[in-house]
């Protein structure tokens, strides 16, 4: 083999090994309320009702189902979570003053008010903790919990055999995101934080990316270097 | 066409979704006006909040849909991949009294006005 052609398949094989390192799979759960669960605002606070009517689930079926998973995307998926039941236990969520840039209103969630999320295997469950961060509003037609997008679900434990709750364990931490929607005119932030109770239905999508181990990408990176080194040797032997 | 089936029929009716927004890129929303979207309600079943939606329309379609791992702005999702997600709505309708009925309230009113006035100005 030509020494020019030995180096383009060196370096070949270190971009390939770094493409194979970085190319990171994922997994998202989209999630859908179950019939008559609902986010259910009041004064300062937020939580979420039970479906009706509800199953129990995570520890001895201590907890009230509210949603479940409607689909699923990311390159890890396997489908095997969908329909799974889940909940938000905990709460209320209390937040504190509401500040408002344009149409946008957003207060933050008690650091304190964490959630312990629970997802039902049929016969185990996972559970882990979620924190909320931030409750926001855009215009009156609805809004978000979390609008940063930041990562926010940590401290996930899951010994049974789903292969995507599995992943979801191995690959944490994650993210959870909410929305909802009003009609009829809508509510803003402030109106929903009147002391009246406002209700609506929410969806939701929990994430995980699996981020190689430096150890991966160490071994990746010196196969690639040595791959080169060959190449230079022999480049200078010829 | 937005379609609720009840089990033995449907109702149906005709929703302009008018327009589509992100915010940030946590997620977005449909209908951020909160606009009058839902029209052309046909509903001959028997259930009573269909019955309701029929005969109060027009009403309003509003959506919300969220995206995780870093999110997605309207932009993103434009760009030519396909993006999914789940999503939750909200339909309402608000119940406006007829003219029929405002006019005859308000001549109820004015009635019981001048049974007063005349009530005092008796004595």
């Amino acid at each position: 083999m030509k020494n020019s052609n030995l180096v383009i398949l060196a370096i070949a094989t270190l971009a390939g090994s770094a493409v194979t390192t970085f190319a990171q799979s994922s997994l998202v759960l989209n999630l859908g309320p179950l019939s008559g669960s609902q986010i259910v605002f009041s004064g300062n606070s937020f939580n979420f009702s039970a479906a009706t009517p509800a199953v129990g689930i995570g520890p001895k079926g201590s907890i009230p189902d509210q949603w479940f998973v409607s689909s699923e995307d990311g390159s890890a998926a396997t489908g095997s979570a969908i329909n799974l039941d889940g909940a938000f236990s905990g709460g209320p969520f209390n937040y504190g003053s509401i500040t408002t840039s344009g149409l946008f209103q957003d207060a933050t969630v008690n650091p304190l008010d964490t959630s312990t999320l629970y997802i039902s295997d049929g016969t185990g469950y996972l559970q882990g903790t979620v924190q909320f961060f931030d409750v926001s509003t855009f215009g009156r037609a609805g809004g978000f919990v979390n609008s940063q997008v930041l990562i926010n679900l940590m401290g996930v434990t899951y010994t049974g055999a789903n292969p995507d709750l599995q992943f979801l364990n191995a690959n944490q931490p994650g993210t959870v995101d909410l929305s909802f929607q009003f009609a009829a005119g809508g509510l803003t932030l402030q109106q929903l934080s009147d002391g009246n109770t406002h209700s609506t239905s929410y969806s939701g999508s929990i994430s995980v990316v699996a981020v190689p181990e430096p150890s991966s990408f160490a071994m990746s990176f010196l196969g690639g270097l040595g791959a080169l080194g060959f190449c230079f040797r022999k480049w200078n032997n010829s | 066409m937005l379609y609720i089936a009840d089990g033995g029929g449907y109702l149906q009716g005709t929703v302009n979704f008018i327009d589509v927004g992100t915010v940030g890129q946590v997620g977005g929303l449909i209908n951020l006006q909160v606009m009058i979207n839902l029209m052309n309600v046909i509903y001959a079943g028997a259930n009573p909040d269909l019955q309701f939606l029929t005969a109060n329309q027009p009403g309003t379609v509003d959506l919300s849909f969220q995206f995780a791992s870093g999110g997605m702005n309207l932009t993103q999702l434009s760009s030519g991949p396909t993006y999914q997600t789940s999503y939750s709505g909200s339909i309402s309708v608000v119940a406006v009294p007829e003219p029929s009925s405002l006019a005859m309230s308000a001549l109820g009113g004015l009635g019981a006005l001048g049974f007063a006035f005349r009530k005092r100005y008796s004595f």
